[in-house]
């Protein structure tokens, strides 16, 4: 029997898989920030619940936009990035949960001698409110959700260079979140928010304003027993920033982007696993890697810490 | 049925705080007005650089103060001084902070749009010159010697003439920054606004409105601070033009021009061939691009070009040699295991691709040494033109010893070496940052000489960023530090014997 209440800890997780990566994953010929859904889904963890997860994740790309035409650098060529990244979400009350992240980056160029980079980018916490829910009984029920949190640099990694993990910014972020559920197992949920990007101080000696932004995300899914899927579309829009260019500090960059994916889940025979895929793909952008991302975790919801 | 969690609202509240507070970008650091520490009356007599006959320049003799000319001349600046709006006093305070230390930022900026290379293989293109290191070397030192020759002109007739300061026979003005001891004409600042933007123009023409607006505010501001009537400007601009004339071309004879050098005379000049380089240095970028101007090394010197010649470096290590494999190995070891530290100094020195590069650095270092020390603007001048030819020659040296020798990267022979900067296309030994740092800190000590330790220390920091890097050998860095130290030497002898002291 795969209960409601559960299937949403692995929902709430696989939204996580591509996301929290995501926020993690920067990169680039050019400082290219990565996939990012926003570590906040439409699903309560539930009172003493705690879900975790481990995610893979490989993104890649040979072309990136400057300004917003997409451009090939030989002396770079591919640029990968790959990602281990730690989840786990705590439900205090039925209304609120605690949401943590934490990736390990490590980006590299194809071409060229530009050497690689790697190391604990960025912690994130969230707290994540269920403000509103109205049942309408045989036709749905409608949560809005609102969450706030901080993204705090996890180490000293390198900010500005054609190869980085990150642009060591700390954020503050808030997002207001909307979610249909129909039955049989499907939902709609859309969600916006915006991120507050600090300035940070170059290597070398600049303070560099770095833009914040505007994040967007529209998802539909489905899940049967424990089966899950959903499609997804993501889109941010920086406030200011510049575009790449020579001696131009990457974090000050104006990155937007268009993205979109799918994610995939299955619960395991073994009680309380779960595995998942996920992909996306960068439709348009300015300033960010043309990235084609994969991912996979395996997700674990502690069962000692459920109370009955 | 609704559910509503009031303990929720704050997260609605954070979202709307974060809206509405908007973090600005730094402002840009203000500099002090400057109320300089002396007036330097002989600075008339020191010595110039390009030995300027100040009877060529045709300055006349001013109106007497009583005269109803001057007079006319007094009141509209008593008006426009006792008027002057916040904004003009903005401006007045900008400028007054020196127009020699203002005029150089300007450079440095322009240096940095300018320092972005062509695409490969693309013809030369004049009214977007690649503002690369030895570009810049040669641009700051011509900027700095107009300046200093025409502010030594300028100290000549102030004192030949001694008209007294505006504010000392007109009540009503309140004076921004300069000295009120100063006799007023020429105005040392419309000579210095004309002779940069004449200079600056040459090697940016495509500036040239930005360039005349920016002189035009500076003159400009000069009546705002209640400093100088239209007169005191008019003779100033005369001598602004005049030594800039003489300053360009002086340029256009340097031989600059051959530099690029398209045809690769070079490798015959410096008898490059598979015999007597068995390894030579190739561009590690793809496509590749011919090496950065491989004649430099025969740009004409600042100082006594037998002695500035005489700092060559000895030959390097041959590639393969034990000693060059130690020093290979050594950068191949910092490659595998760099330091957040060594990136950091890698970083910080770096002044690649769309900066003022290593010489603005070292322009930068010594403007703000001269800004604490509060240099009027002829000593200014002084400063920076002794180190901008010093550095310049520096480069001369470097760029004959690159050449010459014609050593590869060390990534070039071991592709593990990964680094923490560009690789610069163009030969290892000796290293450039090397080079202009010694001279500029030996120079810069001479000047300050308080400072002298803390200098040396930041150029063998400079030195050191680019093993970090991964672009540079030891030897590379010693030698270059040693032949710019000796270079740095020569300015100091010719600061001892200008007349300055």
């Amino acid at each position: 029997m795969f209960k409601l209440e559960s299937r949403s800890i692995y929902l709430h997780f696989l939204h996580f898989t591509m996301k929290a990566i995501a926020i993690a994953v920067c990169l680039c010929a050019s400082s290219i920030f990565s996939f990012s859904q926003g570590m906040i889904d439409g699903f309560m963890r539930g009172k003493s619940n705690v879900t975790t997860a481990l995610s893979y994740s490989h993104e890649s790309y040979d072309s990136y936009y400057v300004g917003d035409s997409a451009v090939t650098n030989p002396n770079l060529g591919v640029i990968t990035t790959n990602s281990l990244n730690l989840f786990a979400s705590y439900g205090i009350t039925p209304y609120l949960d605690i949401v943590v992240g934490l990736p390990y980056v490590s980006a590299n160029s194809g071409q060229g001698y530009w050497a690689k980079q790697k190391g604990f980018q960025d912690f994130s916490f969230y707290l994540k409110g269920k403000a509103i829910e109205k049942d309408f009984g045989a036709i749905g029920k409608l949560s809005i959700i609102g969450a706030a949190g901080f993204v705090l640099p996890a180490s000293d990694y390198i900010p500005d260079a054609p190869v980085a993990i990150g642009h060591h910014s700390k954020n503050l972020e808030a997002r207001l979140l909307f979610q249909y559920r129909l039955p049989l197992g499907i939902f709609v949920m859309g969600q916006g928010g915006y991120i507050k990007r600090y300035n940070i101080t170059l290597d070398r000696g600049m303070e560099v304003s770095v833009p914040d932004a505007w994040d967007y995300v529209v998802r539909m899914g489905y899940s049967y027993k424990s089966y899950y899927a959903d499609v997804w579309l993501n889109a941010q829009e920086a406030r200011s920033g510049t575009d790449i260019g020579p001696g131009v500090p990457f974090p000050g960059n104006a990155i937007s982007y268009t993205r979109a994916g799918f994610n995939l889940y299955a619960g395991l025979p073994i009680k309380n696993l779960g595995v998942s895929f996920n992909m996306g793909f960068t439709l348009s952008g300015e300033n960010i890697g043309k990235a084609t991302r994969y991912s996979s975790a395996i997700v674990y919801n502690f069962p000692f810490l459920i109370k009955k | 049925m609704i559910k509503f969690n009031y303990k929720y609202i704050f997260i609605v509240i954070l979202a709307s705080v974060l809206q509405s507070c908007k973090e600005d970008i730094p402002e840009v650091a203000t500099l002090p007005i400057v109320t300089p520490s002396g007036l330097d009356e002989n600075a008339g007599t020191w010595k110039s650089v390009l030995a300027i006959n100040t009877a060529t320049i045709p300055v006349p003799a001013p109106q007497s103060i009583s005269s109803a000319a001057y007079q006319t001349e007094l009141q509209e600046l008593v008006t426009l001084a006792s008027s002057r709006t916040s904004q003009q006093t903005a401006i007045a305070n900008f400028w007054a902070a020196g127009s020699v230390v203002r005029w150089n930022e300007i450079a440095r900026d322009l240096v940095a749009k300018y320092n972005v290379a062509p695409a490969v293989g693309a013809p030369a293109n004049p009214s977007k010159p690649f503002a690369n290191p030895p570009f810049a070397a040669r641009l700051y030192a011509l900027l700095s010697v107009a300046q200093y020759d025409a502010l030594v002109a300028t100290w000549k007739f102030k004192y030949q003439f001694n008209r007294p300061s505006p504010s000392t026979t007109a009540s009503g003005i309140q004076l921004i920054g300069s000295s009120a001891a100063l006799p007023s004409y020429p105005a040392e600042q419309a000579v210095v606004a004309e002779a940069s933007r004449k200079v600056l123009e040459f090697l940016f023409p495509a500036e040239k409105e930005f360039l005349q607006a920016k002189a035009d505010e500076n003159m400009l501001s000069r009546k705002w601070a209640g400093a100088n009537t239209q007169s005191d400007l008019d003779a100033g601009k005369i001598i602004g033009t005049s030594v800039a004339n003489i300053a360009i071309n002086r340029l256009k004879g340097d031989r600059m021009k051959n530099a690029a050098d398209p045809n690769k005379t070079y490798l015959t000049y410096f008898n490059i061939n598979e015999t007597t380089v068995p390894t030579p240095w190739k561009s590690l970028e793809i496509p590749e691009r011919a090496g950065m101007l491989p004649l430099y090394g025969l740009v004409k010197t600042w100082y006594d070009s037998t002695s500035v010649y005489a700092t060559q470096p000895p030959p390097p290590p041959a590639v393969g040699s034990s000693e060059f494999m130690k020093d290979l190995e050594e950068v191949r070891k910092i490659s595998d295991d760099r330091s957040r530290e060594q990136w950091r100094i890698a970083d910080f020195w770096a002044d690649g691709a769309g900066t003022y590069t290593p010489p603005g650095h070292w322009n930068k270092i010594a403007q703000d040494l001269i800004v604490k020390s509060g240099f009027n603007e002829v000593r200014t001048a002084r400063t920076f033109a002794l180190m901008n030819r010093a550095v310049m020659d520096a480069g001369i040296i470097c760029w004959y010893t690159k050449y010459k020798y014609y050593i590869p990267r060390p990534s070039q022979i071991d592709p593990k070496i990964k680094t923490a900067t560009g690789i610069p296309n163009f030969p290892s030994y000796t290293s450039g940052h090397a080079s202009f740092s010694g001279v500029a800190a030996i120079l810069l000590g001479h000047i300050f000489p308080d400072r002298a330790s803390d200098l040396l220390r930041q150029a063998d920091e400079a030195a050191l960023s680019r093993l970090y890097g991964g672009i540079h050998y030891r030897f590379d860095n010693d030698k270059g530090k040693e032949s710019g130290m000796k270079i740095g030497q020569l300015a100091i002898a010719w600061a001892q014997a200008d007349g300055a002291n």
